[in-house]
């Protein structure tokens, strides 16, 4: 167990780079397909001006996209629709950003914030939460296969 | 348009999971021929008592600090001086800690520390959200492909 644990703030922000182009990222956030590689087993895709999430054991729910502009910035509210009792607090809200760095290579920042409403949201995809899923997402484009 | 900045607090935090097992991340963060592959060319010599940096490419790119807690392949916690930019350089230490936690799957957490930063605000400011984190995706793409990122 580590002795080191980030703080569960309502504004949160992570940051890593990938070698991939903007369009192979953009892809691998929004296509349902890529998107179950890596997000904790989660179906995602965005259909009429939403974010549809599923699980293959039937649990599903969908979130606003509040600005939508391939391949560079995906702005949604997030719902934990996954656990009963965090899908309970207000919506928070996540944006992704996708900035090409020359070398074939992409800094991807996501910033999930508007979380004062949702402090067991904050509390679950803080720090590991968010960068298990970035890890994952890094390695899934890079190796071809997800971490775990 | 540019990316929000993260906050350049005096207690950094950054978090990245890599398939390695400890051993192989500790040796990426501790040995020469490793380190100039993903920390900007730079090669880093650490020792229980010191960590020395050096790069062939460029002079400026020194340091010598002192290493505070040296457990492999676990733990390594080392002063942090800017060398690099005289600015920087005149500020006071800081300090890093990386904490390497293996986890079932063959994975490991991979946790770095940069604090003590209250006499840096220059240097928290220049290795903050990014910095760290190119520093991190570099190490991570290097142990999981072989090859550098950038």
């Amino acid at each position: 167990m580590t002795t080191i644990t980030p703080e569960a703030t309502t504004t949160q922000v992570y940051h890593v780079f990938i070698r991939a182009t903007p369009e192979r990222i953009w892809n691998a956030i929004t296509k349902p397909e890529f998107t179950e590689q890596y997000f904790h087993g989660v179906r995602m895709e965005l259909r009429d001006g939403r974010r549809w999430s599923s699980l293959t054991d039937g649990r599903a729910w969908d979130e606003a996209i509040i600005e939508e502009d391939p391949p560079h910035r995906l702005v949604h509210e997030w719902l934990s629709g996954y656990d009963p009792e965090l899908a309970a607090e207000e919506p928070s809200r996540v944006t992704w950003q996708i900035e090409p760095r020359g070398d074939g290579m992409c800094l991807l920042t996501v910033v999930h914030d508007r979380l004062e409403g949702a402090p067991k949201t904050a509390g679950s995809v803080a720090g590991e939460g968010w960068m298990f899923v970035l890890s994952n997402l890094k390695t899934f484009l890079e190796t071809g296969r997800p971490l775990t | 348009m540019s990316a929000p900045a993260a906050t350049a607090s005096t207690y950094q935090v950054y978090q990245v999971f890599i398939r390695a097992t400890p051993e192989a991340i500790w040796e990426a963060i501790t040995d020469p021929r490793f380190t100039e592959r993903y920390f900007y060319g730079t090669r880093m010599e650490v020792t229980a008592e010191r960590r020395r940096v050096f790069s062939p490419e460029d002079p400026t790119m020194t340091g010598d600090d002192p290493v505070f807690e040296y457990d492999p392949p676990r733990r390594l916690v080392h002063g942090w001086r800017s060398k690099w930019n005289p600015e920087m350089a005149a500020e006071e230490p800081s300090r890093v800690t990386w904490e390497i936690e293996p986890r079932d799957d063959g994975t490991c957490l991979l946790t770095l520390v940069h604090d003590q930063l209250e006499g840096a605000p220059k240097t928290a400011e220049g290795v903050a959200g990014p910095g760290w984190m190119f520093v991190l995706s570099g190490l991570k793409t290097l142990l999981e492909t072989g090859e550098p990122l950038a």
